[in-house]
């Protein structure tokens, strides 16, 4: 199967977007419904760019942040974050890192990593280290011991994230193998999530 | 957005929100940008959507700001912070780095909220298929802001379905995180059958199809806008002049 930019952005791709997007709200507000310390925004993104490649991940998170901008204006200053969730995702899918528990624990550091580094910038240049939500006790707690600012923020980041992302990319996975099979073949990048021992042809 | 303002061509105030932020993002000190605010404010009420953006800009930004002055006034250590308690210091340096950082974010979102308030989404996803971009990109825009609303309804539903069924929403992290896939995934598997049959529709009505499509929805330009695009240049053009020679 042809991938890369210009064989991504087939409709059925396209129309995955909403979904995403919607998913990352819906699972925003269950989360606060649920009573859950975690927020979990980025379901949405992680799994389209799971089944859908790192461009429609990527355009997944620029439109969330956007749209939810539109509201929240903060928002926009960190769609750099989604969008480097989804990019760096999609390429894991796509060098099959999902497949075994190996490749899954390698790439859930590696998009804590990848979250916390853009926000702690977008954090500390833009907003002075503060992000609006729960997060920025923490960041305060560190700064009352005495640590920088930036510091802080990327400890505060670090540990927020690395929890956010195990759970967000869990429930993804989880939802993945629950799409039935007939999609998943639909699309470029789904081929990993197939069940095994289910002959395709047949 | 029924309102002389809300009928003026989508770019028109998006030129707008544009001058602002290049003005606020220029010009030194804090106190241009403070002004930003009232001045959105007063356009809201010509509008007549004051009540909305007052309310929208205290749940987003009040917050972030007040949370900008106390970690950068009194928790942060400069090199000229005075000890007053514990952990409580105060700083000078930070205060005034404080009023840059917050006037710059109230300027520029107070522009961002009012814009979206009185531009309706179609009039937006008119004018970008207008000037030029892709129908493809746009689509995804619009039905991104439509599906937000209908899969909120749906997820209501079905969490009460979930929960006729007895599942456990109540109790230590563990049980509610547990509550959370059945939640969601009916949700999701819905929806992919749902895009399905979108793309199935969309293409029996020639979606793909490279000729120009029309609208039946129109929107046209009034004297006014022009108008208003001229000032602004003009403003910008003045401005650049005033910079240059101070």
């Amino acid at each position: 199967m042809k991938r890369g930019i210009k064989h991504d952005f087939t409709l059925l791709a396209l129309l995955l977007i909403p979904v995403g997007v919607s998913l990352n709200v819906v699972g925003y507000q269950m989360s606060t419904i649920l009573k859950l310390p975690v927020f979990m925004d980025q379901i949405g993104t992680i799994m389209v760019s799971m089944i859908a490649g790192p461009w429609i991940g990527l355009l997944t998170g620029l439109l969330g942040n956007l749209v939810n901008g539109m509201i929240n204006p903060i928002a926009i200053g960190f769609s750099i974050v989604s969008m480097s969730v989804g990019f760096v995702s999609g390429y894991l899918s796509k060098w099959r890192f999902y497949t075994n528990i190996f490749g899954i624990i390698v790439s859930c550091i590696l998009l804590t990593i990848v979250a916390a580094f853009p926000a702690a910038i977008v954090t500390v240049f833009l907003f002075g280290g503060v992000t609006g939500a729960g997060t920025d006790l923490l960041t305060a707690t560190f700064l009352a011991t005495g640590k920088e600012l930036w510091n802080s923020v990327v400890s505060t980041n670090l540990i927020s994230g690395s929890v956010n992302t195990i759970i967000n990319f869990g429930i993804s996975w989880l939802i993945i193998r629950r799409i039935p099979d007939r999609f998943l073949i639909k699309l470029n990048y789904g081929e990993p999530y197939i069940k095994k021992g289910v002959s395709v042809n047949g | 957005m029924d309102s002389r303002i809300g009928h003026l061509y989508p770019s028109t105030k998006f030129a707008f929100i544009v001058l602002i932020i290049l003005l606020s993002m220029f010009t030194p000190g804090y106190t241009f940008q403070y002004m930003v605010f009232p001045l959105i404010l007063l356009l809201s009420l010509f509008s007549r959507t004051a009540a909305d953006f007052f309310s929208a800009f205290m749940k987003s930004i009040f917050i972030v700001i007040l949370f900008i002055f106390i970690i950068q006034v009194f928790i942060m250590t400069n090199d000229d912070s005075v000890k007053i308690w514990g952990f409580i210091h105060f700083s000078e340096m930070g205060l005034l780095n404080s009023l840059n950082m917050t006037s710059k974010i109230t300027a520029i979102s107070s522009s961002i909220i009012w814009y979206f308030q009185v531009t309706s989404v179609k009039n937006i996803i008119y004018a970008l298929e207008k000037s030029g971009i892709s129908p493809k990109v746009t689509f995804v825009i619009a039905s991104t802001i439509q599906l937000i609303p209908q899969m909120l309804l749906l997820s209501k539903t079905i969490t009460d379905a979930q929960k006729a069924r007895g599942i456990e929403t109540e109790g230590n992290v563990l049980t509610r995180l547990k509550a959370f896939i059945p939640m969601v995934g009916p949700l999701v598997l819905s929806s992919i059958q749902q895009i399905e049959e979108r793309v199935l529709a969309l293409e029996s009505r020639a979606f793909s199809a490279k000729a120009v499509k029309t609208s039946i929805y129109e929107l046209k330009k009034q004297k006014a806008d022009y108008i208003l695009i001229s000032l602004y240049i003009f403003i910008l053009i003045g401005y650049i002049v005033w910079r240059i020679q101070s």
